[in-house]
């Protein structure tokens, strides 16, 4: 085991990650092992200057997490189905209990950011943004030397609501 | 240790630290030395390339996951040469009047900061987006506003030469958005003030300050630091704190001056806020364009504020509630999404304010009281109906249980979205309106400075950024920060000129 602060954070705890991706992810099974490697990869790097404690803590609610269901089923999360391991996440949702919320709100953030940074997944969902803007969107859609956004400021001249009462904003857009 | 002497010392460069080191360039011209130390480095254009993660790394504080206290809520704090100006989306709005007059500040009146919030709006070009340029995401939210019988405004903004990356909040790959990183700090270096990045300022003493320049560290953003790295005591006879509220409360407190001022870290507000999306049956064009177009403001009736916005992947995601088939419908629905930021109009209470750890890292404590709470749920509802009304068929909510509302619930909204739902931990909130902690009074009694940023009982100390606000200023900050520093700036000149 990894000792807290140093190395990797979540390499024994593989199993009970992975189990809550499988419910908190939209489409896990897009995810094969170089994605998953990839994922780990993001998430490792976004942990590595937390300190220590903060280390520490994420491992301990991920082994309480695991542990849990024990109480109430007889297994481990990672032993649950999907279902009941999804209902078994609704209610640390809810819970009454700060941290538990709390917890379970930084795993899914992690799985999240692993998840979602991958260029794959984010092709997937659509996203598209380009540093060029409409250029890029559309083509000659702005045409040098005729943007109109470049007037020298003086201002907002008196009303700065910028109220567009009737049609304005649907001209051109 | 090094040491470097100097007339003026500026601690920060965002929107308050850039407008004084720009106001003082005439003490330059006298023969003085103005220095500006910025804790984060300074970055080129081309870095700024759209990445999420990279650039929320190198732009943002703990790379935008900063935390309150008890986790329940991420505050958003950019960090290099520019501060925040280099982060935000350019909205510029003038300070109220009834804001800066509940305020009630003696010496501070709202025509006098009017006008010079006026000033700063010129020179950062601050106008209004043309239409044609005003994407779908901005248009259905004008549309839906006005079909759901509000009034929507148009956001001035501060852009030039803007293509519509949509990518404002990790800096402008365009260099179009006028900050103070493209505007007063060159302005500033131009007339000879002389801006130390990478310089972490640890402790502040009488008329010194000890600090640590950082090295460039291989593969990451930015450029070297001008002086070596190492640790530097830097004298002045005036310093002026603008590291913001993440910044100069917690330096003041870990340097001790919390015995002298009991007000200090008090008074933190913070417009909490989140986001808000809705599915639209075909696609809209979203991810391309500028994000911040148009407000409904019912901060006087309702304590919010509705705003336009676009959000990146990892953000949204992490910004919707929950998680399973409610939260990746929306996901995968990327596309056809529309966004609202919801933000609270808080109050400065007891509770809630800044401190520092041993380290003299800052510690923000935070309390979502009743009253923010229900704008919150009141927000949600307004959102929820502009969505429906400008044709969506689903809207995420997250203060509803389940957090999917489809659009044969429209009826049902008041019942449906409610402050009950509400739990911190679960509900993600975010806040990029840092205010408070050193606020402006009368004296130590009731304030850290007084009307002009002079720290009761330090008459070489001054305080230039937000901190300064006694509570919330319920619009977008950055103007009415640069007004402020503005005066700063005026005292230090009278000073000593």
């Amino acid at each position: 085991m990894a000792e807290p602060g140093r190395g990797p954070v979540l390499s024994s705890l593989r199993g009970p990650l992975r189990a809550v991706a499988s419910v908190v992810l939209p489409s896990p099974e897009a995810l094969d092992e170089e994605g998953w490697t990839e994922a780990e990869k993001i998430i490792e790097k976004a942990l590595a200057p937390k300190p220590a404690g903060v280390k520490l803590q994420l491992r301990l609610f991920l082994r309480a997490l695991n542990l849990l269901p024990l109480v109430t089923s007889g297994r481990t999360f990672v032993g649950l189905p999907r279902d009941r391991r999804a209902a078994f996440l609704r209610r640390l949702h809810s819970s009454p209990i700060m941290p538990l919320r709390r917890g379970l709100w930084g795993i899914r953030t992690l799985l999240f950011m692993g998840y979602y940074n991958q260029p794959r997944v984010r092709e997937a969902i659509g996203y598209g943004a380009d540093p060029w803007g409409w250029t890029a969107h559309f083509g000659e859609r702005l045409e040098e030397g005729n943007r109109a956004d470049d007037e020298s400021g003086d201002g907002m001249e008196g009303d700065q609501s910028g109220d567009r009462s009737g049609d304005g904003a649907e001209a051109d857009a | 240790m090094n040491t470097v002497t100097a007339d003026v010392v500026v601690v920060g460069s965002g929107a308050g630290g850039g407008t004084v080191a720009k106001e003082l360039v005439p003490l330059v011209r006298q023969g003085k030395r103005v220095l500006v130390l910025e804790r984060g480095p300074r970055f080129r254009d081309e870095e700024f390339d759209g990445r999420e993660l990279e650039m929320a790394e190198g732009l943002y504080l703990d790379s935008g996951g900063f935390l309150t206290a008890d986790g329940a809520m991420t505050l958003a704090v950019g960090q290099g040469y520019g501060g925040s100006t280099v982060t935000y989306t350019g909205t510029s709005m003038h300070p109220p009047a009834r804001i800066i007059d509940a305020w009630d500040v003696p010496g501070l009146s709202h025509d006098d900061l009017l006008g010079r919030s006026k000033k700063y709006a010129g020179e950062n070009n601050v106008h209004l987006f043309p239409e044609k340029e005003i994407n779908d995401n901005n248009r259905l939210f004008f549309e839906g506003a006005k079909a759901a019988g509000f009034s929507p405004k148009q956001f001035p903004v501060n852009v030039k030469g803007c293509l519509g990356s949509s990518l404002c909040n990790l800096g402008c790959p365009n260099g179009a958005k006028q900050g103070t990183h493209k505007v007063q700090l060159p302005e500033a270096e131009a007339g000879g003030v002389e801006v130390i990045t990478r310089a972490d300022v640890l402790e502040l003493g009488d008329r010194q300050l000890k600090v640590r320049i950082g090295p460039k560290s291989a593969g990451k953003m930015g450029d070297p630091p001008e002086w070596e790295p190492g640790e530097y005591l830097v004298k002045a006879d005036v310093v002026v704190l603008a590291g913001g509220v993440l910044g100069t409360p917690p330096l003041l407190l870990h340097s001790g001056f919390g015995s002298r001022l009991p007000k200090l870290g008090q008074g933190f507000t913070c417009h909490p806020a989140f986001i808000l999306v809705a599915e639209h049956p075909e696609d809209i064009t979203n991810d391309v364009g500028h994000p911040k177009s148009f407000l409904v403001d019912r901060s006087v009736e309702e304590k919010y504020v509705l705003e336009t916005c676009m959000y990146f992947p990892f953000v949204t995601a992490k910004n919707l509630t929950g998680f399973g088939p409610d939260h990746a419908v929306f996901m995968n629905a990327y596309p056809r999404l529309q966004m609202i930021l919801v933000l609270a109009c808080d109050r400065a209470i007891p509770h809630n304010r800044v401190t520092a750890d041993r380290a003299g890292n800052p510690v923000v404590h935070y309390r979502f009281t009743k009253e923010v709470k229900e704008a919150m749920a009141a927000a949600t509802r307004a959102a929820a109906r502009i969505f429906f009304a400008a044709g969506a068929v689903r809207v995420h909510a997250p203060l509803a249980d389940p957090t999917r509302v489809e659009k044969a619930e429209v009826d049902r909204i008041d019942a449906r979205i409610l402050a009950k739902y509400f739990l911190p931990g679960s509900v993600s909130v975010s806040a990029a309106h840092l205010m408070g902690g050193a606020g402006m009074g009368i004296s130590i009694e009731d304030s850290v400075t007084d009307s002009w940023g002079r720290v009761h009982g330090y008459p070489w100390l001054r305080v230039a950024d937000a901190s300064l606000f006694p509570d919330a200023l319920e619009i977008n900050p950055y103007l009415t920060i640069m007004a402020l520093a503005d005066r700063v700036a005026e005292g230090v000149l009278e000073t000593l000129s």
